[in-house]
């Protein structure tokens, strides 16, 4: 048999399964959000999933240990968007982090946080016998300097998906843990000089909010107010597709981002505790497949790369649908898979081929 | 693999686990314990149902002069929650929109957050008081934007138009009957307002457009109604008639052209108006058409073979005695020929003529001609007249029909009847919207339609010759004649049915209906006088209806730009003035 065929056939189909599954559904769900107002939204999602395909197989065949020499160039091109961001960037929704380039516009901070997952575990597997400290450091800072040029900008969201993933890096690359106990104990104790000192209005507003969504529902608890409405209004089974006196398509979810922030509380409204349960339980499904590729892979770099793109994916599902339930603060983290956004899409489908070759290429028994 | 890794991903896969799970209890705390109080809330909206009220159509004559339109006016009122100087907004009310400052302040001190102080305040008025208390940091007074349907032509065709109720749904004329296509359909939108009562427009939900009225275009011509309007008026006021009636139709296509009636009534104030002037005559008033009916017995007898052009009728010298009484001619008349029955207008040979039909031959040709049905013009409350079947005649019927009595006709059934004559042969149906007109420009047009074929052509210009014949000296309508063109008709002449029953002595309805050009007809033209308070030696179709009918025929002559074809006749006197005054003197 050809090996190219015989990598193809490797391919955990499973998982492959179920990422297109829930591909399908978010374009189900996108659709549902939107058909009242606009219905480019799911075709322009289609598009984006159709043009990332190849690329999906072409990373999936490919054996992932190209890592080790290319994350450090993707790891300096990410820093260079980041501080071409902090220049040119396009304001939105308050902050700087979108990069337009001609037909399309991304976020750096998407691109760095999956180059900074590949250099770590780069780093961590390869420095076993340094002492502890010292490869914490170091960690820190391949961290630290994209994780600061994205704090600037400000997109709290996308800092918050840093620290689960560090952290659980550390854990899996064999850091004692006495360390990571410690790390924990001084961020804890430094939240609360940051939220006093460090954050903007906004951005303070929104942890009341999430505290006590009820002190001003009609300014900054409205999203939240207005999720939750929307969702406890739907019940065991849900108002069904296209219900006419739904909250979304009467026009009460905030419609500039409810294909993309709030997807979760459209269905469930729209699907009702089943449908939420239903989709939860898909991707509970996913991340155990995903822990399991991370448990199979070859070696430290495999594994150390599966646990971070692992908890990339898991942190961003946990922050949007804990948001949407009021379990969260308001981040504006996408729900991967689901949730509209054409480079997003990109960086999930690429995070998905990286697993499938850590899959692929691991060790069999012959 | 070391055991230790194993298990720190085991470790990490619980982690995971859990906080799903945390997710998951949230649901069900979510969809489940709470669902009850979410789907309240969600009920309740927290929002305002905003209508946003859909223009209605215009209604326009044929050439686009706007017959009803929309103004705009505001309505007033106070929400008391955010009035602070009750004192000072309650004066400054009271000035501006003239209301007695003791009660807009006890209206104030209700406290209620929608308080009507006024309706159809017109927009500078609103915007002058806006300005003030805004320099004088007022709060607590809006408007909202309504619109009143105004009629700018006043009573001018207000049968016809029509007039809105007060929950602005037409009751009358077009406004009713087109009200589906008029009307338009409200949108609406979701809105929030915040503590202070202002729309968050940030929060606006879902929204649906209004959907405008269409306009429509009607066949009237105002320059034909204006002529036809203004010779009724004089004639309303001169002869004090009970009512006077006038209508003008394109033969060919039965697009109405003008129709006007007195008394009238303004549709701008339909609540001081009279009921009895808001009759459409036209169409709601059954009268004895009188001889303008002889053309059915003519057509018919001509077209059932029973006479032809050369046929002569005995017409008893004036004198027929049949079924216990006798029928009278104005005259005494010997042999005469078909044509000359109708220019002389002879009743005993229409009589005869109906007879050699008989019966169930004439009741045909009756109800051929349109009468006893309704034609279906797009107006509210026509009505079909009285035609009785043969099975229910007395024995006089077939001699009394024949001559327009014993029946009972709409204005309009005797202009369309004639209609059949002026083009040829066809009841044409009687048309009054031309076209219905979207506000993005697309246009319905409405196609004229053949009700039926009732004579064939050459019976029809035979008819017509004879009716052409009847405007010139030696027939009964030489007033009616027009300077520069040949014109066909006939006259009518009928005493009133009394509401005691039998015939109300003295009191005449008198008509003539005719067009022109004889050759080509442009318009058949309908005039009917109720009761004129003339005395009954001058009580005549020819003499009180063809004259005004002479003058509208003159008038929309030049209106409609038609070249006259024959020769310039003398000058008429009116014959009513002229004779009037005559018979004074003698007296």
């Amino acid at each position: 048999m050809h090996p190219l065929l015989r990598n193809f056939l490797r391919i955990n189909w499973p998982l492959f399964g179920l990422m297109v599954g829930l591909l399908a559904f978010g374009i189900y769900a996108i659709h549902s959000a939107t058909w009242m107002r606009d219905s480019g939204f799911a075709k322009s999602q289609l598009t984006w999933i159709l043009v990332c395909t190849p690329m999906f197989f072409l990373v999936s065949l490919l054996d992932y240990r190209w890592v080790r020499f290319g994350s450090i160039p993707l790891y300096l091109l990410s820093l260079a968007a980041l501080a071409a961001t902090m220049f040119i960037g396009e304001k939105r929704y308050g902050a700087r982090s979108w990069l337009d380039l001609g037909p399309m516009s991304f976020q750096p901070s998407q691109l760095a946080i999956i180059a900074g997952i590949m250099t770590l575990a780069l780093f961590l597997s390869n420095t076993r016998a340094m002492p502890a400290v010292f490869r914490i450091l170091c960690c820190a800072a391949i961290v630290g300097a994209p994780w600061v040029m994205i704090l600037i900008q400000p997109d709290l969201g996308s800092c918050i998906v840093w620290i689960p993933v560090f952290l659980s890096m550390l854990f899996i690359g064999r850091i004692p843990k006495r360390w990571l106990i410690l790390m924990l104990v001084v961020g804890l104790i430094f939240i609360p000089l940051v939220v006093h000192f460090g954050l903007k209005p906004y951005q303070y507003a929104r942890i009341t909010t999430f505290l006590n969504p009820e002190a001003d529902p009609l300014g900054d608890g409205w999203n939240i107010t207005q999720s939750l409405i929307a969702i406890g209004s739907g019940g065991w089974v849900g108002k069904g597709y296209k219900a006419p006196d739904s909250q979304n398509a009467l026009g009460f979810l905030p419609h500039t981002i409810v294909h993309n922030d709030f997807i979760f509380s459209v269905m469930g409204e729209q699907h009702g505790f089943l449908g939420g349960l239903i989709l939860i339980c898909a991707f509970a499904i996913l991340f155990l497949l995903m822990f399991g590729i991370a448990m199979q892979a070859e070696d430290d770099l495999g594994r150390l790369l599966a646990t971070g793109i692992t908890m990339l994916l898991f942190t961003h599902t946990f922050m949007n649908l804990g948001m949407t339930i009021s379990l969260t603060p308001i981040t504006g983290l996408p729900l991967p898979l689901v949730s509209y956004g054409g480079s997003f899409v990109m960086i999930t489908m690429l995070s998905f081929a990286l697993l499938q070759s850590i899959w692929i290429y691991r060790r069999t028994l012959r | 693999m070391r055991k230790e890794e194993k298990m720190r991903i085991v470790i990490a896969c619980i982690a995971g686990a859990l906080l799903f799970t945390i997710v998951s209890a949230r649901l069900v705390d979510l969809h489940v314990s709470k669902h009850a109080e979410y789907s309240r809330i969600a009920a309740e909206k927290n929002t305002v149902r905003q209508i946003i009220p859909a223009k209605r159509g215009l209604i326009l004559d044929r050439n686009g002069d706007k017959l009803a339109v929309n103004l705009p006016v505001h309505t007033v009122f106070a929400d008391a929650s955010h009035i602070k100087d009750a004192e000072a907004v309650s004066e400054l009310i009271a000035r501006y929109l003239g209301l007695k400052q003791s009660e807009v302040s006890q209206k104030i001190g209700t406290g209620g957050k929608y308080l009507v102080l006024k309706r159809k305040v017109p927009d500078e008025t609103v915007l002058k008081m806006q300005a003030e208390m805004s320099e004088r940091n007022l709060r607590g007074i809006y408007t909202e934007i309504d619109s009143i349907r105004a009629y700018p032509n006043n009573s001018m065709l207000g049968h016809v138009l029509g007039y809105l109720n007060h929950e602005r749904k037409g009751v009358q004329g077009i406004e009713r009957t087109m009200e589906k296509h008029l009307s338009g359909e409200d949108g609406f939108r979701y809105t929030e307002r915040d503590r202070t009562g202002r729309e968050i427009v940030l929060y606006r939900g879902q929204e649906q457009e209004a959907q405008h009225g269409k306009n429509i275009r009607l066949t009237i011509d105002m320059g034909l109604q204006a002529i036809l309007e203004e010779e009724i008026d004089a004639t309303y006021r001169d002869l004090k008639p009970h009512t006077v009636n006038a209508i003008m139709v394109d033969p060919k296509t039965g697009e109405i052209l003008a129709m006007a009636s007195r008394p009238c009534f303004d549709p701008n104030k339909p609540g001081s108006a009279d009921p009895e002037t808001m009759k459409n005559r036209s169409i709601i008033d059954m009268v004895e058409p009188g001889s303008t009916f002889k053309i059915v017995v003519a057509a018919g007898a001509l077209n059932e073979g029973k006479v032809d052009e050369k046929s002569s009728i005995f017409c008893e010298n004036g004198r027929f005695f049949y079924g216990g009484r006798t029928l009278k001619d104005h005259h005494g008349y010997g042999h005469m020929s078909v044509h000359d029955i109708l220019v002389k207008s002879s009743n005993i040979g229409c009589a005869k003529m109906a007879m050699m039909m008989g019966g169930d031959k004439f009741h045909e040709y009756v109800r051929r001609f349109g009468f006893g049905e309704r034609l279906g013009i797009e107006l509210p409350g026509e009505i079909p007249g009285l035609v009785h079947p043969p099975a229910r005649w007395d024995k006089l019927t077939i001699t009394r029909m024949p001559m327009g009595h014993s029946v009972a006709v709409t204005p309009l059934q005797i202009t369309m009847g004639m209609s059949v004559i002026a083009n040829g042969g066809s009841l044409m149906a009687p048309q009054i919207v031309k076209s219905i007109e979207s506000q993005d420009g697309e246009v319905e047009r409405q196609q004229s339609k053949v009700v039926r074929e009732v004579i064939p052509e050459k019976t029809a210009h035979f008819i017509s010759d004879a009716l052409a014949c009847v405007t010139q000296p030696g027939g009964t309508a030489t007033f009616a004649r027009v300077n520069g063109f040949n014109v066909a008709g006939k006259t009518g002449t009928a005493q009133k049915v009394s509401e005691k029953g039998g015939y109300a002595p003295g009191e005449y309805v008198v008509s003539f209906v005719g067009y022109m050009p004889a050759e080509d007809p442009r318009f058949v033209c309908l005039v009917m006088v109720d009761d004129a308070q003339v005395s009954s030696g001058l009580n005549y179709g020819g003499l009180v209806a063809a004259p005004i009918f002479s003058r509208i025929a003159e008038r929309s002559a030049r209106h409609l730009d038609l070249v006259p074809t024959q020769p310039a006749i003398a000058l008429q006197p009116d014959p009513i003035t002229t004779l009037f005054d005559a018979e004074e003197e003698t007296r």
